[in-house]
């Protein structure tokens, strides 16, 4: 009953309220921050990073938020300054593995498919192909087209906001939005999706 | 150019088969939570030896004698050498007469210049003919040249 209540208040709690109680230092206020925003977090760096390392970057990327926090200026815009983080880890992590030419591999990693799929054994094996398709059409994207489909189709964010996100103006999201729609859009019709 | 509704489309049918994100390790939060008490103590640990290194420090200390010493040495040097310049110039600087004998000395060239412009006879000519000066003094003992 008192979890409930407190999760009511929680929720209830604005970002920026939340973030003024982490700056005093208030860190079961961070763990709600966490709470509330993990599973954006992980969704965002699977998409773009894989599932490899997948719990190291989101731990390094809510490090860098509470590191970080002392120079947020505005704290209304908690989330998109956290979805630039995001990114940032992600970006980082991208170069990571084009120093090592090993992301392509590890993301065609059939051990990880059999995996997922061992993992979801209860779905129907059409949904899992479709999964694969989506992934691997998203896949084949350049980063930046892969980010901002990520981040406004998937991840609902707006793209007055991607574009703040990413530093980049509205107009170069808008058009990146159009061409990574229309290149997942051929690579799944070439793949047999006809619904599309 | 497509239109909005196959855009619409596209989206819900990536949205509906998006992989599933693998579930976080059970000890993530508590992981994160550790790492960011460990990140801020040690924060604190650096900022108090930080404070200690600056304060009590014997090293610090020696550091802040040489930069005083140092300082000391920088400002006496400067004004020595003010100094030694400033009296080094001084003997070529002209001397500086009294009043009174500038008064004089004033009073001096003025009646002199006065008297080459008036030309008074009183004070150019004197008791000597003016070509007194080429006769030789002829004594009684002396004897007279001879050219012999």
């Amino acid at each position: 009953m008192l979890a409930v209540s407190a999760n009511v208040l929680i929720d209830d709690c604005s970002d920026s309220d939340l973030v003024a109680q982490c700056l005093k230092g208030d860190r079961t206020c961070f763990r709600y921050l966490y709470q509330r925003y993990q599973l954006k977090v992980r969704s965002t760096l699977y998409q773009l990073c894989g599932p490899s390392l997948l719990d190291d970057l989101a731990q390094e990327v809510f490090l860098r938020v509470w590191k970080g926090l002392p120079k947020l200026k505005h704290q209304e815009n908690f989330s998109t300054w956290l979805y630039r983080i995001t990114w940032n880890v992600a970006s980082d992590q991208r170069q990571a593995f084009a120093k090592q030419h090993s992301f392509d591999s590890q993301l065609k990693n059939q051990e990880t498919m059999d995996r997922v799929i061992l993992k979801d054994n209860t779905s129907d094996l059409m949904q899992l192909h479709y999964q694969d398709l989506v992934q691997r059409g998203l896949e084949q994207l350049s980063f930046e087209h892969r980010s901002v489909l990520v981040l406004h189709d998937l991840e609902d964010i707006p793209q007055k906001e991607v574009a703040q996100i990413l530093g980049l103006p509205a107009g170069t999201v808008k058009s990146r939005v159009f061409y990574a729609r229309n290149a997942v859009r051929q690579f799944l019709q070439k793949e047999g999706v006809s619904e599309l | 150019m497509n239109n909005p509704s196959s855009d619409q489309e596209l989206v819900n049918f990536l949205k509906q088969h998006r992989a599933n994100i693998p579930e976080a390790a059970p000890d993530l939060e508590q992981k994160i939570l550790a790492a960011i008490e460990t990140n801020q103590a040690s924060l604190l640990n650096e900022k108090h030896r930080e404070k200690r290194r600056v304060t009590t420090s014997p090293k610090s200390h020696d550091r802040l004698k040489i930069s005083s010493v140092s300082k000391w040495a920088v400002s006496s040097a400067i004004a020595a050498s003010l100094l030694l310049f400033w009296s080094g110039y001084r003997p070529f600087e002209t001397a500086q007469l009294p009043d009174e004998e500038t008064a004089n000395l004033e009073a001096f060239l003025v009646t002199n210049w006065e008297g080459v412009l008036h030309d008074s006879p009183q004070e150019t000519m004197t008791d000597r003919p003016p070509t007194d000066w080429l006769n030789f003094p002829v004594s009684s003992e002396s004897e007279p040249p001879t050219n012999k």
